[in-house]
């Protein structure tokens, strides 16, 4: 099936030095429009802006990938039409005859290890006693284990129970939970459990990713035993520079599926080093774009190769769109993860010039009762020792999807010095940025090349040829799971 | 006040001096400066006046891109009780 793009330089919409390698000026130039000829050639190129700008061009959707491969300079990106904004209209949610509830008392909920007993702190508990409605009361265990509900006291049947612990044990979701005195048993993390990124990569090997370094672009990395970071910086203004620690937990996940290298758990690329970079504050703030624009030009200057993003979901920002631009120019390719709405990929995912990963789950690669099961959704693809893939229900996805990794029921490291399982385009982001790490060690000739755009487009390269088919739509794997 | 973000656009390389020189001028406060970027805080008549004062510099207002990554969960649309 034939589709039309739009064939862009590197940096803007007109090529020029030094923005866009010799041969992505020489390829641009070489295409003139002829809208009323049949061509031998797959390419149709029917209109341009100036010689060396922008072409309109029709391809068969399945060459895009050959076309990448062979041109990584060239930005192609889909032909899209804007409709009228129109206003929503309110729609009914809550039907008009249900009755108020009663005043709630609370009902007390202890949670516990499965193996020895123990009170499981930090567990963010959601209860619905109508799931349909979206009515429950949601909360967080406290050291004891515990956590007081705001349900009516008159309720004996919790219809679906969500259980998200922080660290040591297992996500679970119970359907119809008898409320009552006996405590809920969550299963621990063993760090030998075969989930999802077991099942796709298997053990990664002591050398795995060396030379290579790795740019974390997150919450901050660590302290854990297990992550050893060679340095970073936070970039929030108005904070200590120096405090590039993690806030939150979730970029010490992050780093620890590239980097971490413990007794008993270690990532895609252990040997691969670890700069950490902190672009969110203290406060519950979203990450400003200077604060994403100063990470990038920093970590570019401290010699990172890769920069791993895995955030997301704000409009679409000149200075971050600039910025991985600029990094581009210099070397280094940003992956970032394509987000977690179900929908569109978000931005900066979609920037052209970036890698968006979208998150796949092997079925079955996680304890019975986990949550991961109601992200289950086919298609199913490629199996792994019997167990079908498949895109895990809320990855975005679309034509912006370049790669696809595992990101479903992912044990990784959690601060200070725990697991945790965490699941989202989050985590795929890092696998495929620790699986093309391992690539790039392998290809010294890449590696050391000077630090400018040619050397960026041959890592795209890298990262989007010889990849495993996961046997799914483009829209939804990409050009597959670099391994 | 708000805080806008200057990133060098312009040819070759960055003349960092000349926009800290324009930005004094203004009276406009410099709150952090990071490679070809500036961050100042002012208002929006100043920023304007600045964009025409450094033809080669971006001027952007400083904005939340990203949120704090949430990890995907259930949700609730009304309380119990």
């Amino acid at each position: 099936m034939q589709a039309r793009y739009i064939l862009l330089p590197t940096r803007g919409f007109v090529a020029s030095e030094p923005y866009s390698a010799p041969a992505t000026l020489q390829f641009l130039a070489s295409l003139t429009p002829a809208p009323h000829l049949e061509r031998p050639s797959h390419l149709l190129v029917l209109d341009s802006i100036r010689e060396t700008g922008a072409k309109l061009v029709t391809l068969p959707t399945g060459a895009i990938g050959d076309f990448r491969r062979a041109h990584p300079g060239t930005r192609i990106v889909p032909e899209v039409f804007y409709q009228p904004a129109r206003a929503p209209r309110p729609s009914v949610r809550i039907p008009a005859t249900r009755s108020a509830t009663a005043s709630a008392a609370g009902v007390v909920l202890t949670v516990e290890l499965l193996s020895d007993a123990t009170p499981v702190a930090d567990v963010e508990v959601i209860a619905f006693i109508d799931f349909a409605e979206g009515r429950g009361a949601q909360g967080r265990t406290n050291r004891r284990g515990q956590v007081r509900l705001r349900l009516p006291a008159t309720t004996r049947t919790i219809e679906r129970l969500y259980l998200f612990p922080r660290v040591k044990a297992w996500p679970r979701v119970i359907r119809n939970h008898a409320a009552g005195p006996d405590p809920v048993r969550l299963r621990p993390i063993e760090p030998d459990f075969a989930d999802s990124r077991a099942a796709c990569y298997g053990p990664a090997q002591d050398e795995d990713g060396r030379g290579v370094t790795i740019g974390v672009i997150d919450t901050g990395c660590g302290p854990h035993p297990w992550l050893q970071v060679a340095g970073g910086v936070n970039t929030v203004y108005g904070e200590d520079e120096t405090d590039w620690f993690d806030i939150d937990g979730h970029g010490t996940h992050v780093a620890g599926l590239v980097g971490a290298n413990g007794p008993t758990f270690r990532g895609t690329a252990p040997a691969a080093r670890v700069r950490a970079y902190r672009v969110f504050g203290r406060k519950d703030d979203g990450a400003s774009n200077f604060a994403i624009a100063k990470a990038i030009d920093r970590a570019v200057a401290d010699g990172c190769d890769l920069l791993n993003m895995s955030l997301g979901g704000g409009p679409l920002d000149v200075l971050t769109d600039e910025a991985i631009k600029d990094a581009r120019s210099r070397g280094v390719l940003c992956i970032v993860a394509a987000g977690n709405e179900g929908g569109p990929v978000a931005w900066p995912g979609r920037h052209a010039l970036a890698m968006a990963v979208s998150a796949v789950g092997v079925r079955g690669r996680w304890p019975r009762d986990a949550t991961q099961a109601e992200e289950v959704e086919r298609p199913f693809g490629r199996e792994f020792d019997g167990d079908p893939c498949f895109i895990a229900r809320f990855s975005n996805r679309g034509p912006e999807i370049d790669l696809a990794a595992p990101g479903l029921g992912i044990v990784s490291t959690m601060p200070p010095d725990g697991l945790g399982v965490m699941d989202g385009t989050s985590m795929a982001c890092p696998l495929a940025t620790a699986a093309l790490a391992c690539r790039l060690a392998r290809r010294p000739d890449v590696l050391g090349q000077a630090r400018d755009t040619a050397r960026a487009d041959e890592i795209e390269r890298l990262a989007l040829t010889g990849n495993l088919d996961l046997a799914l739509p483009h829209a939804l794997q990409g050009h597959g799971m670099p391994r | 006040m708000s805080r806008f973000v200057l990133r060098y656009s312009g040819p070759g390389t960055v003349s960092k001096d000349r926009a800290l020189q324009s930005v004094a001028r203004a009276g406009v406060r410099v709150l952090d400066v990071s490679g070809p970027m500036l961050l100042v805080e002012c208002d929006a008549a100043e920023a304007k006046s600045l964009r025409s004062a450094l033809p080669d510099w971006k001027i952007v207002a400083e904005r939340a891109v990203a949120a704090r990554p949430r990890q995907p969960r259930p949700r609730l649309r009304r309380k119990a009780a």
